[in-house]
Parts: structure tokens; C-alpha cells; sequence
């Protein structure tokens, strides 16, 4: 027996999806295939179960699902911040940055990296890959934007492949923002180490690489780091005066306590 | 006979380990990180290279870089890639590059 209708349900681009109609074209099948691509599930944003659920309700008319998932209660549903997560900062550093912005009247356009940063993605406007904050935040601000663009990440992502578009921004003249919340690992995946920490995978010593040297030899002029235990009395000042002027500069805000690899 | 219950991830390791794998190369993200870190224990006793690499282009790259062992008879090697694209995606090759085209082969060697 073979199937009429196939629905593809997965995170991210619709690759599944492309690799099943691909398979199906060649050997003949005429089933309908549905997903992403014909708009079932929708491209954007996270797949939470409220679009599962009515993905489901409108391929299987019958399904009637065992518990009502909403979008209004997908929130409040998430779990609750527990073991390192409890320590995390990184929603004071954003609290920062938005009391500096407005002490300046300004609005700045936030945009994020995967990883830590789901903590406070209701705070970002725009998240997009690993790596891909500088690179979104500079393409929004050479479209004219009246708000300056910030782009915050990590430094695994740092390490993953800013390095490339920072050095980007400095040839192309950018003056975004650009601040790289420091915990010294993939914190998110499980503290796997990165160029920027002394262990390697095997957990052997290695040399560590400075993010703050690294951005000055990539040409950031302006670099500054703000320690952990600096939060409340400097890191809002530094915001301040990075807001205030519209130049290409990077601030690291290291949170070393945070990390298992030290 | 010993039995012993696996998870996919650990699945994942242990059949990297019986076709003969000699390279691990990573970037973290879920849900692929638990077939490296379980690699990652096991390295030593089956002397096999675990790294995690600063990006998957670096992973990758290098997994190709290990399967031209094969062509160059250095060695009798099998390539394993697991790495993760866009933080959520598992894509698994195994040894699918094994053989390096025949232009670039001859010129490699």
C-alpha cells in the first residue's frame, strides 16, 4: 500500500522535504508531499506545538489532538530556568543595554545568535544562524534604518564564523554595535570547548585565543571589556557611550564564572 | 553474548566504531553532540582523533582532508562527519567521501 499524502514536519529550512520530493519524483511517486515548501508549517520563527498541532488538524481532518496547544500559551509553557541556566546574566546585560538606549532616546535594533541568546529571545528582534548577528545586523544597517543595529552573540559563535564578518564590517565602513556575551564555551549544547578556552575535547590543556586581540588585528577600533563583576557599575556606562557614537565597536562582557572549562 | 542498551546518539558512535572510523571532527549543537561526546570517551581505548572544530565548514573540510588517506594508501582509513548545520540539524555522512574524484586525486597525488 502505498501512501496518497505525505506530511513533512521539521525544524529549519525544509530539507527533508526537498530530499523526500526529489526521491519521489524519480521513482515515480505521485503522492502529495507537504510541509514548509506549500506553506503548511510556516518558515519563520520556531516550531512550537500550537503549528504542529494545526499542521496535523489540517492534514488529518479527523485528528482531534489529546491537550489544546495554543500560541498565547506556548510561553508560558517553556520550562523553568534550572541548573547553570540559574546563574545565567545575560538578561541583565540586555536590561543594560536597553536602559543605556533609552537614557540616549534610542531604539537600537537587536539582532541575536542561537545558543544562550533563547533566553532572551523576546527581547531580540531578529535571529537568524550561528555565527550571523554581525553580518544581519550590518545588512539592516545599509538599508537605511534609523535606529542603530546591535548584534549579540556569543563566543562560541565569535570563534564559529564572525570572525569573517567582522572583518567585513571593518573594510565596509559599519558602525553597528556588536557585543560577545563571554562564557567561555558552548554553554547551551553542554560546555563544549571552543578556540577561545584552555581544554580541548579530550579535555587536555590547549591555547586559549583572545577575542579582544583577535577584533582589534581584524581593525575594530573601539573594543572593550566589561567583567562579570562589573555589571552594575560599568556596563551600562559602556553601552552609553557606545550608543553615543556611531562607530564599529565591540564589547565583551565576560561571564568566566559561568564556565567548566576554566 | 553481552547486551547493552543505547541510546540513537550512542548507537551512532558505536557503528562509527565498528566500520572503522579514525576521525571525528564537530561543531556542538543537539542533537549530535551525544554521538561525539560518547566518541569523545572511547577515543583513547579505540585510538581514534575527536576534535571539536570552531565551525562545521572547518569539521567537514577536514573529514574530507582524512578520506584522501585513502587515495594517497597512507592508511586504511574510513571518515566519519557528524556535524550539526544551523545549531538543530543532524547531518551524518558516512564515508561518503571516501573517494576523492579522479581529477583531483591524480593532481593530489
Amino acid at each position: 500500500m502505498s501512501c496518497q499524502e505525505v506530511l513533512v514536519v521539521e525544524e529549519i529550512e525544509p530539507y527533508v522535504e526537498g530530499h523526500v520530493k526529489a526521491i519521489a519524483h524519480d521513482i515515480g511517486c505521485t503522492a502529495k508531499i507537504f510541509g514548509k515548501q506549500n506553506k503548511h508549517l510556516s518558515r519563520e520563527g520556531e516550531l512550537f506545538r500550537w503549528q504542529i498541532q494545526g499542521a496535523l488538524k489540517e492534514f488529518i481532518p479527523e485528528f482531534v489532538p489529546k491537550r489544546d496547544f495554543t500560541k498565547d500559551k506556548e510561553a508560558k509553557e517553556r520550562p523553568k530556568k534550572k541548573d547553570f541556566c540559574v546563574d545565567c546574566q545575560y538578561d541583565i546585560v540586555l536590561d543594560k543595554l536597553e536602559e543605556a538606549a533609552e537614557s540616549l532616546g534610542q531604539k537600537p535594533v537587536l539582532v541575536g545568535d542561537p545558543g544562550c541568546l533563547v533566553t532572551v529571545a523576546d527581547k531580540l528582534d531578529a535571529k537568524y544562524a550561528i555565527g550571523s548577528a554581525v553580518g544581519v545586523a550590518d545588512g539592516l544597517s545599509k538599508v537605511g534604518i534609523d535606529e542603530r543595529a546591535v548584534a549579540i552573540f556569543g563566543d562560541s559563535a565569535f570563534f564559529h564564523t564572525s570572525i569573517p564578518a567582522i572583518c567585513n564590517a571593518v573594510h565596509n565602513r559599519s558602525n553597528i554595535l556588536m557585543v560577545v556575551l563571554d562564557n567561555k564555551a558552548s554553554t547551551t549544547s553542554g560546555f563544549q570547548p571552543h578556540p577561545g578556552v584552555v581544554r580541548d575535547a579530550m579535555g587536555r590543556g590547549a591555547p586559549a585565543l583572545d577575542i579582544a586581540q583577535i577584533a582589534h588585528a581584524c581593525g575594530v577600533q573601539n573594543v572593550h571589556t566589561v567583567e562579570q563583576d562589573d555589571l552594575d557599575s560599568t556596563l551600562k556606562e559602556t553601552f552609553r557611550k557606545a550608543l553615543s557614537h556611531p562607530e564599529l565597536t565591540l564589547i565583551i562582557v565576560r561571564f568566566p564564572l559561568i564556565s567548566r572549562l576554566e | 553474548m553481552t547486551h547493552k542498551i543505547l541510546n540513537g546518539d550512542e548507537a551512532l558512535a558505536f557503528g562509527g566504531l565498528s566500520s572503522g572510523i579514525k576521525l571525528v571532527t564537530s561543531y556542538p549543537g543537539s542533537p549530535s553532540s551525544g554521538t561525539v561526546e560518547t566518541l569523545i570517551d572511547l577515543a583513547e581505548k579505540h585510538d581514534i582523533y575527536v576534535e571539536w572544530s570552531s565551525n562545521e565548514k572547518v569539521a567537514m573540510e577536514m573529514g574530507i582532508g582524512a578520506s584522501y588517506v585513502l587515495d594517497l594508501r597512507i592508511g586504511n582509513s574510513l571518515m566519519f562527519l557528524a556535524t550539526t548545520i544551523l545549531k538543530s540539524f543532524v547531518c551524518s555522512s558516512w564515508g561518503s567521501f571516501i573517494r576523492c574524484p579522479e581529477k583531483s586525486s591524480q593532481s593530489f597525488c
